[in-house]
């Protein structure tokens, strides 16, 4: 070790002390160890076959039509991460599903209904029974993905209808074999994020509990950071910081923040790659890095103003709540009040979220984490 | 007893004199909560049932159609979200973008009309502002499935149409093709009415208020424990035994420290409760539901007393809180540790317990796992104090929950007194 620069040997030596430290932590590691078991079991729960949202179906009345019988062979083996349409030989089995919640809507089709249908094409009187829970979100999305399934059906009577008007007798045969034969299934939207770039999230029908992990990995690397702005106050609290020399004491607080939320960030990472939602790992890693010089500049900035361990403590729940609501990592308040979108901007987690797909958000964590750093140099100095 | 009880004042006097921490914790959560109500109520917005997501269409100015499809998609009712949709130029999109006034930009691709029409299919790109993280935006790719499928459906509709004059050489296909053009969009328009909607009544409804409420309910007491870890935090072992030698066992100590972290809630939740009380004309929280059966029901008190009802009647989630940090940073020992594994663990209850996702979007396998989440229980007993419904079962488990952390928290200071 004696060749490297003494800066090198410096830095070496205060990281491995400051990890060694950490290992007098033990449930501090444990949690972190927790991160990739966690993600483990909800990826292994994803794998599953049970889509986000059942819906049951019943073809009320005997011996159903020529429609009605494509429809359920259809949409029986329709099932995917999302939505799993199922069949109940009752249609009170369908008010009892919905009812215990074992599925989030439901409907009820009559036996004929191709004569429904075309009832419907001369005279629009509805023809489904939708049995709904009140409040219900995914009720208006859930009914337009049903319909499109009917839709091929209406379509074509349109089309009967429409021909029969034209010439008197028509050529139903032709009309059949060439709608069949121009029938296909394609998706014409294309999903993209912020920059540009292919949103692999929708794309892929992600599992909907792996969606919030990137959130919840960058609030418990921030939280590891926090805990190392505690340590610190522990250790001027002891007296173990009059202990280091004045030439490396902003060496050492910067290895008390940085260490923990190193070895977090680590494992967040490993954590994501274990999961659909990782991206490219040259991005992960300077997504990650900006997102730490970040917290570690807001961490600094806090150990500057706030003189006492006690008021430090009592910042941590608005930090943590308020990146859990606002940035968003599980709900998004702005969306009921468009004012909060401002207050976002005042946690780091918002900036790394939003990195990963744009430029932009990276150069502005970046400008964050320079902007405490200053202020909390600015700050010290005066004090 | 006498030993006792000085030994839970002095806890007590402890906790209280950290009360400025404690204040500004609590003024801070306060803060959260009511800047996030008072905007909702305030915002420009404010006159809609919600306010509006902003949807972007980026599309050429002469492309046909566009301004009918925005306007019909804004006269859309019931939308549950209110959603505005504006046709915007280039410049304006990123600039939307960036300052994050833009939730979701369509962007239409030149002579996109004419492609569908001509069985070119160009893809529409929809593009987020962020990561998204809501059913919503997880229901998007079943919902470009459907539109798609729409589209295709009409298009093969068109092409059979076209087939068919020129094999019967039937006149004004041009024009013919373009009334069924219009019938076909109007159709998808108003194909939802072919559906007569029925309500399960056997499920209450619940707002999106009353929902985050009783979520919050049951995540601010157990974050509450972060701003608590120094008092929390396990005594020194030396200290532990010099109170078990006069007579202060260690499921007292367990005791007196739950009891006074409840007592702490308590306080600090009655402020919460005062501040309801006295921001009521900008709650948009169904307090008043709780006093319907008293003689308040819709005066100026009914909120008063709904708030201080709620508070009183959480007890037994201020109870659990208390007994499961107590538990947390026993077993880790010092603050780090403790804070880490509280939040981690809080969050991951949450999660698997519907807190955040409602319940029955959870896969089976969770549904069963919720089963076993106190977290769950202490919502489902909030949201039934909404709905007066009976909460005996609720607070039985949050009660026995309770006994079986505090049990463990004594076991494991015993062990490691032991130990040392």
């Amino acid at each position: 070790m004696k060749h490297l620069p003494s800066f090198i040997f410096s830095i070496s030596l205060w990281f491995r002390l400051w990890t060694k430290r950490l290992f007098f932590h033990p449930f501090f590691l444990f949690t972190l160890f927790l991160l990739p078991a966690v993600t483990f079991f909800i990826q292994a729960s994803e794998f599953s076959k049970d889509a986000i949202l059942r819906i049951a179906l019943c073809i009320d009345g005997k011996d159903p039509d020529s429609v009605a019988e494509r429809f359920q062979k259809e949409l029986s083996g329709l099932s995917d991460r999302t939505v799993e349409f199922y069949f109940v030989p009752e249609k009170d089995m369908v008010y009892s599903d919905v009812a215990e919640q074992k599925a989030v809507s439901g409907y009820i089709l009559s036996a004929d209904l191709k004569k429904n249908i075309e009832a419907y094409t001369n005279e629009q009187k509805p023809f489904i029974t939708t049995v709904q829970q009140d409040g219900e979100m995914s009720n208006k999305l859930i009914n337009e993905i049903l319909l499109s399934k009917l839709y091929r059906t209406h379509a074509f009577m349109l089309l009967r209808n429409f021909l029969s008007k034209k010439s008197e007798n028509i050529d139903l045969s032709f009309i059949q074999e060439r709608f069949r034969s121009y029938q296909r299934q394609e998706l014409l939207f294309r999903f993209e994020y912020a920059d540009g770039t292919e949103n692999k999230l929708l794309q892929q029908s992600t599992g909907l509990l792996l969606m919030p992990l990137r959130g919840i990995i960058s609030v418990l690397v921030f939280l590891s950071c926090m805990t190392g702005a505690i340590t610190w106050y522990e250790d001027a609290q002891t007296g173990f910081s009059q202990t280091i020399p004045e030439t490396k004491k902003k060496l050492c607080l910067f290895f008390s923040l940085f260490i923990p939320a190193f070895y977090a960030g680590i494992l967040g990472i490993i954590s994501l790659s274990m999961t659909d939602i990782s991206e490219k790992f040259i991005h992960e890693c300077t997504s990650m890095g900006g997102f730490l010089f970040a917290c570690i500049s807001l961490g600094y900035f806090l150990l500057s103003i706030i003189k006492r361990k006690e008021i430090f403590f009592s910042f941590l729940p608005l930090l943590l709540i308020g990146a859990l609501i606002l940035c968003p990592v599980f709900i998004d308040l702005s969306i009921y009040s468009p004012a909060l979108r401002f207050m976002r901007c005042l946690f780091p987690t918002h900036y790394y979220l939003s990195s990963l797909h744009d430029h932009m958000a990276l150069f502005h964590m970046l400008l964050y984490g320079l902007f405490f750093l200053l202020c909390g140099k600015a700050i010290q100095k005066f004090h | 007893m006498k030993q006792l009880s000085q030994y839970f004042f002095l806890e007590l006097k402890k906790t209280f004199l950290q009360f400025p921490m404690l204040l500004i914790g609590s003024i801070f959560l306060l803060a959260i909560s009511f800047s996030c109500i008072f905007l909702t109520r305030t915002s420009s917005y404010g006159t809609e049932k919600n306010p509006p997501v902003f949807i972007g269409i980026l599309a050429e100015k002469d492309e046909p159609f566009i301004d009918w499809i925005i306007k019909a998609a804004n006269n859309m009712p019931d939308m549950g979200y209110s959603v505005h949709i504006e046709q915007i130029d280039k410049k304006t999109a990123e600039h939307h973008f960036f300052d994050n006034e833009t939730n979701v930009l369509f962007i239409i691709p030149k002579h996109y009309i004419s492609s569908i029409m001509h069985g070119e299919n160009k893809h529409v790109t929809i593009r987020f502002s962020k990561t998204q993280t809501t059913i919503v935006n997880t229901l998007m790719k079943e919902l470009a499935a459907a539109a798609s499928s729409f589209i295709l459906d009409t298009e093969a509709a068109m092409y059979s149409m076209h087939d068919y004059y020129q094999k019967y050489r039937l006149p004004n296909e041009t024009k013919d093709d373009l009334s069924l053009n219009i019938k076909y969009v109007k159709e998808i328009v108003s194909f939802s009415n072919s559906m007569k909607s029925e309500t399960s009544n056997a499920v209450p409804e619940s707002s999106i208020a009353t929902d985050l409420l009783s979520g919050g309910m049951v995540l601010l007491p157990l974050l509450f424990g972060l701003i608590l870890a120094p008092v929390m935090t396990s005594e020194r072992i030396s200290v532990k035994k010099e109170l078990t030698r006069i007579g202060i066992h260690f499921w007292k100590q367990a005791l007196v420290k739950e009891l006074v972290f409840f007592l702490v809630i308590f306080a600090s939740f009655f402020g919460i409760a005062i501040l309801w009380f006295l921001l009521q004309n900008i709650s948009v929280l169904p307090l008043h539901v709780l006093s319907e059966s008293t003689l308040l029901s819709e005066t100026l008190l009914a909120d008063c007393y709904g708030s201080f009802f709620l508070l009183i009647s959480c007890s037994p989630v201020y109870l659990f809180a208390a007994a499961f940090s107590l538990f947390i940073y026993e077993i880790s020992g010092d603050a780090s540790g403790g804070m880490m594994l509280l939040f981690f663990s809080t969050i991951f209850m949450a999660l698997f317990s519907g807190l955040f996702y409602p319940i029955r979007y959870l896969p089976e396998f969770l549904k069963h796992v919720a089963g076993f989440l106190p977290t769950r229980y202490a919502q489902i007993y909030i949201m039934k104090l909404f709905h007066q419904e009976p909460v005996g079962k609720e607070i039985f488990l949050l009660l026995l929950y309770s006994i079986c952390f505090y049990l463990l928290t004594t076991l494991l200071s015993v062990m490691h007194s032991r130990k040392s």
